[in-house]
C-alpha cells in the first residue's frame, strides 16, 4: 500500500468518524420537554461552580427557580428534574454530576417514590440516558434502569444496544421527524438553570379544591422500596449532604399519600431530613393557595414556584453553608438566567393579555 | 450470531485484525478457533453434530483413500454408510417433527395404538450447509477427484469456515480447502472490496429487505383481509425481500472472505433475470443447484438404468423428446430434494413438485413452443421477447415462492388466485390501499428507491460492468460520495428489526 | 470428430463448437443438454459414458469431448 493510499485511508477513517457524529448528533432524542438542553447546558456549566442538584421529577423542575435562589442569597443550585425522572437513576445523576462539579448539598424530590414497575415507560429513562454522555456510568445507569423496569408489567424492551447507542433507536426519525433544525446538529441549552417553563403552563391559574390530607404511612412498591434503599445506602458514602423534600401539590387519592408517607418515614429512619410540605400547614406556611398557584393538581405554577423556592431557599440558608457567589464574576451567567427568566415572564404575560383582549 | 449485530461486526473486526498479525502459516489455525468461537457462540449442545459430521466424514474419506481407484464396491459400502449416517442425523433433526405430525393421523386411522411423539429439537446451526458440502467432499473422494485430507483440523476449517456456516455457499473442498490453508498476505484492494461487498450486503439485507418484510408480514398471515392489488404487491415483495435477503447475506459472507483474501463461490447471479426456470435456477443459490447436479442429477441421469431408458426413448421418440426423456425424472427428484431441503412442510414439497413439474413441462413442450413462436413469427433474439420471458419467469417464481411462504399451501392458492384476478383490483382506492399494508408513504419511497438502485446495479452487472471496479475507477470526490451516501443509507434507512441484534436471516435455521 | 460436432449441431445449435473452449464453464450448455449429448455419444459410439467421466475438462470443447470418446472406446474395447 503506497504512501498516498495510507494516507488516504487515513483521512477517509477521519471523516468517517466525523459523519458518525455527526449522525449521532443529529439522530437524537427529540422530546416535547426539551431534556437535552437541559443536560447539554448542565454540561457547559463551568466546573466546580455548582454547590447544590436538585433532583426529581417535574415536581422539582417545575417548583425550584435557581436564578430566584441566587438572587437572594448567591447560592448555586441547579435544577437537574427530568419529567418522570425514575428514582432508580438518582445515584447516577448524582454520580454523574460529581464528574465535573463539586456539590454540597443534594436535594432529591420524593415523589418519585411513587413509581412502579407497572407501566413504566422507556421515555423516563431515556429522558435521562440518552442525554448524558458516553460513559461507564451511563451503562450502569441504563442497565440498572431496565433491571427495575424488568420487574413490571411495561413496555420497556429489555434490549440494551438501543439505549447504549441512542442511534439505534432515532434513526428511524428519518420517517417525517428530522427538520432542517435537527440537522445543524446545534446544541441548545437550558436557559434558567434547570427551571422549566412553559408558554402554556407557566402562568395558568387552575384552581384547586382541597383535598384530604393524611399523615398515615402505607407501603411502598417493594422494588422502589429496594431502589430507594440503594440510594440512602449510597448517600451514605457521600461527603455531601442530602436532604429530601415531598413537594406540596393536591393527591388524587389517600393512598398515594400512605406511599409517600411510607418513603418519607424510611428516609428518616436513616437519619435524612425530610421536608414534607405535602400538609395543610406547611403550603399556608409557604403561603400557597390553591386557588392561584397550581396549573394543574400536581403541579405549581410560576406564582407557586416563586413562592416554594423562597422557602426552600430559607431553609437551605438556616441549615446547610453554601456560599455565596453574587459578587463573583465567574456566577455572572446565574444572573443572566434571572434576567432572560424575567424577561421570559413578561413575554409570556403579554402573549396571555394579548389573548383576554381577543 | 446473526449477521445484523454489533457483535458480529466486532467478531469480523477482531478475527480479521488477529488474521494479519499471525504468521501465515498460523492464519488456518486462527480460522479454525475463530470459526468455533463462532459457532460455540450459537449454543455448546449443538457444536456435537458438526464435530460428528466432521470426524465421520474425515474418517471415512481417509479410509477410501486407501483403496485404489478401481476398487469400487469397497469404496461404496464405506460412501453409503457416511451418507447414512449423516444425511439420517439431518433429516432425524429437520424432518422428524414433519413426518411424525403427518404419520400419526396415519397410524390413528389404522388404528394402530401408536404415535410418534414430537420433540422440540433446535436444529444446529448451517447443518443443511455442512452436511452437504461434507458429503459433496465425500462423494468427490469416491469418485477419486481428489486425495483426502490428511489433517483432521484442516478439514474441520473447511466445514466450519465461520462465513459460509450461516447460509453458504455450499462450497467444494478443491475451491475452498487451499485458499484456507494458505497464508494471505494483506492485500489494500482486497480489503477494500471485501468491505464495500459487505456494505451492498448489509444495504439489501436492512434497507430492502427488512423493510419489504414488513408488508409481507402484514399481509401474508391475513391475507384475506387484503385485496388482489394489495395480495400482489405483498407477493412481489416478498420475492425481492427473499433475493435481498438471502443474497444479502451471501454478500456479507463473500466480503469477509474476500477482506481475508479468500474467494468464496458466487450463489446468485441476478436470477430475476432469468428467461426461464430452469435458467432461473442456475442463478439462485448456485451452490445448492451445482451440488444437486453434481451429486444427484447427473449420477441418475448416467445410471445404468437411465441409459437403458434412453436407448429406448431414442428409438422410440425421434428427436428432441426422445432425448430428454431420462432427465425427466431425475428432474422430479432433484427439485423434490431442493424444495424439502429448504424446510420440512407441504409447501416445501408443493415448491419441489412446482418447479419440477414446470421444468419438465417446459422440455415436454419446448418443440410446441419452437413451432408456436415460428408461426406467430416471434423473434426470440428480440428484447420484448426477452422482457417478456424475464416477466414471464419472475412471476412464475413469485407464486412458487408464495405458495412456500402462505400460511398453508392452500392460502397460498387463494393468493395467487385473488392477486392475478385483475377484475377484483380496486383502482379507485389504491393508493390509500398501498399505504395501508405496513408502510407509510416514506418507508414505500425508500422501499422503491432502493429497490431501483438495486435493479439499477443489477442491470449493470447482467451487461457484465463489474460495479466496485468501476467505482475504484472513479475520481475520489465521487468515489468518496458514494461510500458515504451507501453508509449513510444503510445506518438511517436500515430496518434494524425490532431487536436490533436479532435482524434474522430467513435462510439462517438450516 | 464430424458425428461430435453433428451431434452437438442438432442438440444444440447456433454455437460456434470450432471455436468454443468453455461449453460447460460459461454454462452454453446446461445440464439437460449435456445429458442428451452424452445419451447421443454413446448410443453413436457404442461407449458408457459414466459420471466419474463428468468434469468439466471432458465436455468444454468439441475437441475434449471428441477425445473422451476416443478414450473411452480404447478402455471399453
Amino acid at each position: 500500500m503506497s504512501e498516498q493510499t495510507k494516507k488516504r485511508v487515513i483521512i477517509f477513517l477521519a471523516v468517517l468518524v466525523l459523519f458518525l457524529v455527526y449522525m449521532y448528533r443529529v439522530f437524537d432524542l427529540e422530546d416535547d420537554e426539551k431534556t437535552s438542553a437541559l443536560f447539554d447546558g448542565f454540561y457547559s456549566e463551568q466546573e466546580d461552580t455548582i454547590d447544590g442538584v436538585y433532583l426529581g421529577t417535574s415536581a422539582a423542575n417545575r417548583y425550584w427557580i435557581p436564578s430566584d435562589a441566587f438572587e437572594k442569597y448567591g447560592m448555586t443550585v441547579y435544577n437537574l428534574g427530568t419529567a418522570s425522572q425514575p428514582l432508580v437513576l438518582t445515584k447516577y445523576l448524582m454520580k454523574e454530576v460529581q464528574k465535573t462539579q463539586d456539590p454540597k448539598l443534594y436535594i432529591v424530590e420524593l415523589r418519585s417514590a411513587l413509581e412502579e414497575p407497572d407501566g413504566f415507560s422507556e421515555t423516563f429513562i431515556r429522558r435521562v440516558t440518552d442525554n448524558m454522555k458516553l460513559s461507564f456510568n451511563r451503562m450502569d445507569a441504563i442497565n440498572a434502569a431496565l433491571k427495575y423496569a424488568s420487574k413490571g408489567n411495561n413496555t420497556v424492551t429489555q434490549d440494551r444496544s438501543s439505549y447504549y447507542l441512542s442511534f439505534l433507536k432515532y434513526h428511524a426519525r428519518w420517517d417525517g421527524d428530522i427538520d432542517l433544525f435537527d440537522l445543524t446538529a446545534i446544541e441548545t441549552r437550558t436557559r434558567y438553570k434547570g427551571y422549566w417553563t412553559s408558554t402554556g403552563k407557566t402562568l395558568r391559574t387552575e384552581p384547586q379544591t382541597e383535598v384530604a390530607r393524611t399523615s398515615a404511612a402505607g407501603s411502598m412498591n417493594e422494588y422502589t422500596e429496594d431502589v430507594l434503599k440503594d440510594l440512602l445506602d449510597y448517600c451514605d458514602s457521600l461527603d455531601a449532604d442530602v436532604m429530601f423534600v415531598v413537594s406540596p401539590y393536591y393527591p388524587d387519592s389517600l393512598t398515594e399519600q400512605y406511599v409517600l408517607n411510607d418513603a418519607a418515614k424510611i428516609v428518616k429512619s436513616r437519619g435524612y431530613p425530610v421536608l414534607e410540605l405535602n400538609t395543610s400547614e406547611k403550603m399556608k406556611e409557604i403561603g400557597l393557595s390553591g386557588a392561584t398557584d397550581f396549573y394543574n393538581s400536581r403541579h405549581v405554577n410560576w406564582y407557586g414556584a416563586t413562592k416554594f423556592t423562597a422557602y426552600m431557599t430559607e431553609y437551605i440558608h438556616k441549615h446547610y453553608d453554601l456560599a455565596d457567589h453574587r459578587k463573583q464574576k465567574k456566577y455572572e451567567s446565574w444572573n443572566q438566567a434571572a434576567g432572560r427568566l424575567k424577561a421570559r415572564i413578561e413575554k409570556i404575560k403579554e402573549k396571555n393579555d394579548a389573548k383576554q383582549a381577543e | 450470531m446473526s449477521f445484523i449485530s454489533g457483535e458480529f461486526l466486532l467478531f469480523v473486526f477482531i478475527t480479521v485484525s488477529l488474521y494479519y498479525i499471525v504468521p501465515r502459516r498460523f492464519q488456518w489455525v486462527l480460522l479454525l478457533l475463530a470459526s468455533y468461537s463462532f459457532y460455540l457462540f450459537a449454543g455448546v449442545k449443538p457444536v456435537i453434530f458438526i464435530v460428528l459430521t466432521t470426524v465421520t466424514t474425515y474418517l471415512a474419506g481417509r479410509w477410501m483413500g486407501r483403496f485404489a481407484k478401481n476398487e469400487k464396491k469397497k469404496k461404496k459400502k464405506i460412501l453409503v454408510a457416511l451418507l447414512l449416517i449423516n444425511f439420517g442425523i439431518l433429516l432425524l433433526l429437520k424432518y422428524y417433527n414433519f413426518i411424525a405430525v403427518n404419520i400419526n393421523p396415519i397410524f390413528r386411522i389404522f388404528e394402530y395404538d401408536v404415535s410418534m411423539p414430537l420433540v422440540n429439537m433446535m436444529l444446529p446451526l448451517g447443518i443443511s450447509f455442512y452436511t452437504f458440502q461434507a458429503m459433496g467432499y465425500a462423494i468427490d473422494i469416491y469418485r477419486g477427484k481428489y486425495r483426502p485430507e490428511k489433517n483432521l483440523a484442516h478439514f474441520a476449517l473447511f466445514l466450519s469456515f465461520f462465513p459460509q456456516v450461516i447460509q453458504g455457499p455450499i462450497s467444494r473442498y478443491d475451491q475452498l480447502a487451499p485458499q484456507l490453508l494458505e497464508g494471505h498476505r494483506f492485500d489494500y484492494e482486497n480489503m477494500k472490496f471485501g468491505i464495500q461487498l459487505m456494505l451492498w450486503g448489509f444495504f439489501k439485507k436492512m434497507v430492502i429487505a427488512d423493510r419489504a418484510a414488513i408488508v409481507v408480514n402484514t399481509v401474508f398471515p391475513l391475507y384475506y383481509g387484503y385485496d388482489g392489488s394489495q395480495i400482489f404487491v405483498a407477493m412481489f415483495l416478498y420475492a425481492i425481500q427473499i433475493y435481498a435477503d438471502f443474497s444479502g447475506g451471501i454478500d456479507i459472507a463473500r466480503g469477509v472472505g474476500q477482506i481475508m483474501g479468500i474467494d468464496m463461490i458466487q450463489n446468485f447471479q441476478r436470477p430475476y433475470f432469468g428467461t426461464s426456470v430452469p435458467e432461473y435456477w442456475r442463478r439462485w443459490h448456485m451452490s445448492l443447484t451445482n451440488w444437486m447436479r453434481d451429486y444427484v442429477f447427473f449420477p441418475l441421469t448416467l445410471s445404468k438404468m437411465s441409459n437403458r431408458l434412453g436407448r429406448w426413448s431414442r428409438k422410440r421418440f425421434k428427436g428432441v423428446i426422445g432425448r430428454q426423456i431420462p432427465a425427466y425424472l431425475p428432474t422430479f427428484v432433484v427439485f423434490f430434494l431442493i424444495g424439502v431441503w429448504h424446510g420440512a412442510g407441504w409447501g416445501y414439497v408443493v415448491f419441489g413438485f412446482y418447479n419440477g413439474v414446470i421444468i419438465v413441462l417446459g422440455m415436454v413442450c419446448q418443440p410446441l413452443f419452437s413451432v408456436m413462436n415460428r408461426k406467430l413469427r416471434v423473434n426470440e433474439k428480440s428484447i420484448p421477447w426477452k422482457v417478456w420471458q424475464v416477466v414471464r419467469t419472475f412471476l412464475i417464481m413469485m407464486v412458487g415462492k408464495t405458495l412456500v411462504r402462505a400460511n398453508t399451501v392452500k392460502a397460498g392458492l387463494a393468493m395467487t388466485l385473488s392477486a392475478f384476478d385483475i377484475s377484483s383490483y380496486d383502482f379507485c382506492n389504491l393508493p390509500h390501499r398501498m399505504f395501508h399494508m405496513g408502510v407509510d408513504f416514506n418507508q414505500a419511497l425508500i422501499l422503491c428507491t432502493s429497490c431501483i438502485i438495486l435493479f439499477f446495479v443489477s442491470f449493470l452487472q447482467e451487461n457484465g460492468i463489474e460495479i466496485r471496479n468501476t467505482i475504484a475507477r472513479q475520481r475520489m470526490r465521487w468515489r468518496w460520495l458514494i461510500y458515504f451516501l451507501a453508509i449513510a443509507a444503510v445506518l438511517v434507512f436500515g430496518v434494524y428489526g425490532p431487536g436490533f441484534s436479532v435482524g434474522e436471516f430467513i435462510y439462517r435455521n438450516f | 470428430m464430424d458425428k461430435v460436432l453433428s451431434i452437438l449441431k442438432e442438440i444444440k445449435s447456433g454455437i460456434d463448437y470450432e471455436k468454443e473452449q468453455k461449453l460447460v464453464d460459461d454454462e452454453i450448455l446446461d445440464s439437460f443438454e449435456v445429458v442428451a449429448i452424452i445419451g447421443e455419444l454413446s448410443e453413436a459410439f457404442g461407449i458408457e459414458i459414466t459420471v466419474d467421466d463428468m468434469v468439466p475438462e471432458n465436455f468444454n470443447s468439441a475437441k475434449a469431448i471428441y477425445d473422451l470418446v476416443l478414450r473411452l472406446q480404447e478402455e471399453q474395447k
